[in-house]
């Protein structure tokens, strides 16, 4: 016989829980990104704008489009440090093509090689070689971005042509390319995600690695392609870093990988992977773009920038740690279920 | 019909003439490190049928379904399928001839949906792009062909109840077309009601001509719903038989037999030594695990607890220790009531656990013997004025290895390097040093060999003797036959039974265990 | 110590003989790291002549005294299987406060000292509270905490229009004076060294990180206060980059809001290339002194020889990636 909950006020209670975790879990982000915006519009009336908008937008672009990438990472359990450096290197590889040719469209092309070449060879050290993602696209991090430092002995590569304007000026209906981009890296990576095997794959590696073998699954070879498809995502990063800068510049994005895996992880895909989705991401963009922006429209200088940022993420977490926690508390007893390990 | 003799005595089987089995395991032998885990066993199972798998832990049964399953190759003996004769060594293998195996450890992923995890890695669809919609359907259909109504192909396992996911378990399996089917001790965690519904399930396969190899300790259920049933015995085949009509007391006398050599006996010395009340634990429960479990434990006595996979003791005592949620109830030492929410509670109060994992729960493997030993002690190590006294250490390290016969080459050995029973004793060492006088053991002698075991069980005895309570906590009816002063037997979460010493023999103890009541079973 | 040579025990082994043996080849039992370092200084000493004189040695080991006191307390860390990767605002919070308060408040030196250490001890404290009573992963934890406290830093630096100049006479002290031919930061960093070596060979604590880092379960069900532990290696991992940020202070002789920033990842670095596993449990201190010292030592070697700036990035991602292939190949091997 199915014995029951003990008393139904035991089981009202522990329905309560459940309601408030997922509410919180939901809409908590949500909500802190309201207030985020009630704040800054009270304090300053130049936030709510339509240009202000589009420059938030736009100025978050790179970030938006390397948070799916980072997304994928994180579900499936691994983590990428690299994309700033490599967007930089391949937008260096760009610059150096275009300073030889003169013609862009070679040059694009071979700053997408460059990018997608080397995630793979991270991605061929974490598949094959089986070495932790966290030192490899650390080393990467630095390498790369050494790489590109060298080669340009710390200048800038003016990159002047017609398609970099069209990037930088062109509006359609107050939209601009960068924006473009954000929808369409956004709109390729729920593709992938939910449709293909890479994307299901994905979930399975990070939610259970051993299964996933057991399954018959090449963890090996998804791992590496996923990490090149990460490279298609960081050459559109280097796509509208170029244009927003008229120039490869090597000290460009730094500490873009940290606000992207921000990000991520803000907007409520566990740290741990295993599940996760791209609508969580793009709150999570938002409410870092919304952050920057709104605190740079506010006139805060370098520390209070800085402050502030650290403290309503750490704020922000706690919620989510808190709703996570009621969450728990109140899960149906089952052989299958979450193993929580911090990494 | 269970064929029996003039006597009464059932019978073998006999084949019953007509197709051939679908499997036929002839003579397999299976050789581990000083262990001959099967013996020249010969098992068959036909189309069409529920073949039960029977005999006590250590008997064989799952060591002869990891053969069958390619877990690993048999050293000596055939398996034929359908006739043929085939070479199983990869689980892949064994999938492609036909066999599929539900383990009782899971292996769906609990974040995605139940389609998902039905066709993880064979997803319908171009080598690229997966075709969801035929994901959906042919999920449904696999559950439809189980017969499973309930379970929506789009929902979360991680939210499905155990016995839902099982069914998915089941559903993956099946989605290979599988001719023959395992299950492994499916029912141990399942409530009545819900095995009902596995069996219905099982039945309908059954119709389709599937062969069905069920493993469980579960006499009523076996005699209930299976055709035959095939028991092990040590590693030896004991005899195959139709299980229409068989009682469950029949079952129990040819699983137990006759045993020749006779098996540690606990020396209490004639009676039971009763010190006084050292715990008091009044309705515990854990969660729907524990029911309302109440019992005392004496200076000087060893208590064992027992019962079927899943019937609470494990959950019980880890309450004990304070590595257990949703505990209420209370422990009581001296008319104290204990508040135990960590080890380090528990220890305090002077109780400790010993756990059935002792690599992933009990040793730090990189850490060496003498490390291990002093780990929850160091204060007793102390040299002016924060250092580790590392000769005391090794001194007081080398008495236990002395006093426990831990075979080593040096107390600075890391500990990976000894064998499972000296592991073993190098964890007791451990509390022993501390000197603790409640020690709870699960599973003590779990994959230890025969030498080993014997010491421990002396040990066990002599510390008993000495005024330690020990609690002993094992499925092995015999090892708690021989170790207990007293046994507690638990049935669905709920302490059913209490044998005081010598009142307990091999049949009372296996029907009570059963669930059996009182009078008969 | 006991003679225990002399002493008969159950398993009949001299014993005297083999601990000597054992502490020696305690620190050898990686000869990757140990070779390495000796190639490294063989090579570069053969191909420069600058490279092993004096002068240059003293600047090697003052270059060194910074990472490796942040190295030393990033061992800590990860030895517990975290990591902290907030040292570097650590280092410019530190040094931010105790300069501004012996500059602006008129503190004397040592107390201001104080302060700046229960600063960085507080951040620590903050990293290890949230990481192990909040459950969140510590990459997470420590990066919000990079963030907010670099801006905390940078906004006490303010005060002083983001440059607080280092004058007081004891850091000028140690920045410049030498003990027996060792500059007094490197001495204070090879003394921090002995400390944290003895502490988790011969401590009690010591024990308990490395059971916790080697199986924490198995630490859990020992009965030990595992949350504790970590929280507290976390405090030290915060108070060690306290300590490089004041060593930092003195060495450069100002406070700027740049300062510190990135040198978690040189942190990192130093463990790694020493040979410790980041996922915990096994390890030495002493390894990321070496790993220190071979950091060091090839920066140092590009820059005499004249080898531009932009270059020593890449060769220092490059060295972390070959030292890892390296461990990879003798694992297998």
């Amino acid at each position: 016989m199915r014995h029951h909950a003990s008393t139904d006020a035991a089981r009202g209670q522990n329905d309560l829980r459940r309601t408030i975790g997922k509410f919180l879990g939901a809409y908590g982000l949500l909500l802190m990104l309201a207030v985020l915006f009630a704040i800054f519009a009270v304090v300053n009336q130049h936030f709510l704008t339509p240009d202000n908008f589009r420059a938030l937008l736009e100025q978050n672009s790179v970030l938006a489009i390397i948070a799916v990438g980072m997304t994928f990472a994180l579900i499936s359990r691994n983590i990428d440090l690299a994309p700033g450096s490599i967007i930089v290197l391949s937008s260096v590889v760009m610059g150096l093509v275009f300073t030889a040719t003169g013609n862009i469209w070679p040059s694009i092309a071979c700053g997408i090689v460059a990018a997608i070449a080397v995630d793979l060879f991270d991605g061929v050290l974490i598949g094959k070689a089986g070495i932790d993602p966290l030192i490899v696209t650390l080393a990467a991090w630095i390498w790369v971005r050494g790489l590109a430092i060298s080669l340009t002995r710390a200048n800038s590569i003016v990159i002047r042509d017609p398609v970099i304007d069209f990037m930088n000026n062109v509006q359609f209906l107050g939209i601009s390319p960068p924006i473009v981009l954000i929808g369409v890296a956004f709109a390729f990576g729920w593709f992938v995600l939910n449709r293909t095997r890479l994307g299901r794959y994905t979930y399975a590696l990070g939610g259970d690695e051993r299964a996933a073998i057991q399954a018959g699954i090449d963890t090996a070879a998804y791992k590496i392609l996923m990490f090149g498809m990460l490279g298609v995502f960081a050459a559109l990063g280097m796509v509208v870093t170029v244009s927003r800068l008229g120039a490869a510049a090597p000290d460009a994005t730094y500490g873009l990988e940290l606000d992207a895996i921000v990000s991520v992880i803000i907007g409520g895909n566990p740290f741990t992977g295993g599940e996760g989705s791209l609508r969580r991401t793009l709150v999570g963009v938002l409410f870092i773009a919304v952050l920057n922006n709104g605190l740079s429209t506010l006139g805060m200088r370098d520390a209070y920038f800085y402050a502030y940022k650290g403290l309503t993420i750490l704020v922000a977490l706690f919620f989510d740690v808190i709703s996570r926690r009621l969450l728990k508390g109140a899960e149906p007893a089952g052989a299958v279920t979450e193993a929580a390990t911090p990494a | 019909m269970a064929v029996r003799s003039a006597e009464g005595e059932l019978q073998s089987a006999q084949p019953a003439g007509e197709a051939r089995p679908i499997l036929e395991m002839v003579g397999v032998t299976k050789r581990f490190p000083g262990v001959l885990a099967l013996d020249r066993v010969n098992f068959s199972v036909r189309r069409g049928e529920i073949h039960s798998l029977i005999g006590q832990n250590g008997a064989g049964k799952s060591t002869l379904m990891h053969v069958l399953s390619g877990i690993y190759p048999a050293n000596e003996g055939q398996i034929l399928i359908d006739g043929q004769p085939v070479t199983i060594t990869h689980p892949r293998e064994a999938l492609r001839l036909g066999i599929g195996t539900v383990y009782q450890e899971l292996s769906l992923l609990p974040r995605l949906s139940v389609a998902d995890n039905v066709f993880l890695g064979r997803e319908p669809g171009n080598g690229f792009v997966i075709n969801e919609a035929a994901v959906l359907s042919q999920a449904a259909e696999v559950l439809a062909q189980l017969g499973v109504r309930n379970i929506d192909v789009k929902a979360r396992v991680a939210d499905l109840p155990l016995a839902q996911q099982q069914l998915v378990e089941i559903a993956k399996v099946l989605s290979h077309q599988p001719r023959i089917l395992v299950l492994d001790e499916p029912t141990a965690s399942l409530a009545e009601e819900e095995t009902v519904h596995l069996f219905d399930i099982l039945k309908g396969l059954k119709a389709h001509g599937i062969a069905i190899i069920f493993i469980s300790h579960r006499f009523k259920e076996i005699i209930q719903h299976c055709d035959r049933g095939t028991i092990l015995r040590n590693g030896k085949l004991v005899k195959t038989i139709e299980l229409s009509g068989v009682t469950e007391n029949e079952l129990a006398e040819i699983m137990i037999g006759q045993q020749v050599e006779s098996f540690f006996r606990h020396d209490g010395q004639g009676e039971p030594k009763a010190g006084d009340q050292i715990l008091e634990v009044s309705h515990l429960s854990v969660g729907q695990r524990v029911k309302d479990v109440s019992f005392v434990l004496r200076r000087g006595e060893i208590v064992g607890i027992t019962g079927l996979l899943g019937a609470g003791q494990n959950e019980l005592v880890r309450a004990l220790f304070g590595i257990q949620e949703n505990v209420t109830g209370t422990i009581r030492r001296n008319g104290q009531v204990l508040a135990i929410r960590s080890p380090g509670d528990a220890i305090q109060h002077g109780i400790c656990l010993l756990t059935e994992n002792r690599k992933f729960e009990g040793l730090v493997l990189d850490m060496s013997v003498k490390e291990n030993v002093t780990l929850p002690s160091l204060s007793m190590f102390r040299r002016a004025p924060v250092f580790i006294d590392n000769a005391g250490e090794e001194r007081a390290t080398d008495g236990f290895v002395r006093r426990l016969n831990i075979i080593v080459r040096s107390v600075r050995s890391k500990v990976r390097t000894l064998s499972g029973g000296n592991q073993q004793k190098t964890i007791l060492a451990r509390w022993l040093l501390r000197n603790l006088d409640i020690l709870i053991f699960i599973e003590p002698t779990r994959g230890i060999d025969v030498g080993a075991k014997a010491d421990i069980y002396q040990y066990l005895d002599r510390l008993a003797q000495e005024g330690k309570s020990i609690v002993v906590v094992s499925p092995e009816l015999l090892e708690i036959l021989g170790v207990s002063d007293r046994i507690l037997v638990m049935y669905h979460g709920r302490l059913t039974r209490v044998f005081e010493k010598g009142a307990a023999d091999e049949e009372a103890l296996l029907s009570a265990v059963q669930g059996g009541s009182q009078h008969g079973g | 110590m006991v003679d225990r040579a002399s002493q008969p025990t159950a398993l009949g082994e001299p014993e005297a003989r083999r601990r000597l043996g054992a502490s020696i080849s305690g620190l050898l039992s990686d000869y990757s790291t140990v070779a390495v370092v000796i190639a490294v200084v063989a090579f570069f000493g053969l191909s420069s002549q600058f490279f092993l004189s004096p002068d240059n040695i003293a600047n090697i080991l003052r270059q060194m005294a910074i990472v490796g006191v942040l190295a030393a307390g990033m061992t800590m860390v990860v030895l517990i299987g975290g990591i902290d990767l907030s040292v570097g605002s650590v280092v410019l919070v530190s040094g931010a406060i105790t300069g501004t308060l012996i500059l602006n408040y008129e503190f004397n030196a040592w107390p201001a000292i104080a302060v700046g250490l229960l600063v960085a001890m507080a951040v620590g404290l903050l990293n290890g509270i949230l990481i192990e009573k909040a459950q969140i992963s510590p990459v997470i934890v420590t990066l919000g905490t990079l963030i907010a406290v670099r801006g905390a830093g940078q906004a006490i630096l303010w005060i002083n229009n983001s440059w607080v100049w280092v004058t007081d006479d004891l850091f000028v002290y140690v920045a410049k004076e030498k003990v027996l031919f060792l500059p007094i930061i490197a001495a204070l960093m090879f003394v921090l060294y002995i400390i944290s070596a003895v502490v988790l060979k011969q401590t009690a604590f010591g024990r308990y990180v490395y059971a916790i880092g080697g199986n924490q379960r198995a630490a859990q069900l020992a009965g030990l206060p595992v949350t504790r532990i970590k929280i507290i290696a976390y405090v030290l991992s915060g108070l060690f980059a306290g300590i490089a940020g004041l060593l930092m202070a003195a060495r450069l002789g100002v406070v700027g809001p740049s300062v510190g920033l990135g040198m978690e990842f040189d942190a990192i670095t130093a463990v790694v290339l020493g040979g410790t596993r980041l996922s915990g449990g096994a390890g030495r201190v002493e390894r990321s002194l070496l790993g220190t010292a071979i950091l060091v030592m090839v920066i140092n070697y590009l820059t005499i020889r004249g080898i531009p700036d932009i270059w020593q990035t890449s060769v220092t991602g490059f060295l972390i990636l070959g030292a890892i292939l390296l461990e990879r190949a003798a694992r297998r091997g």
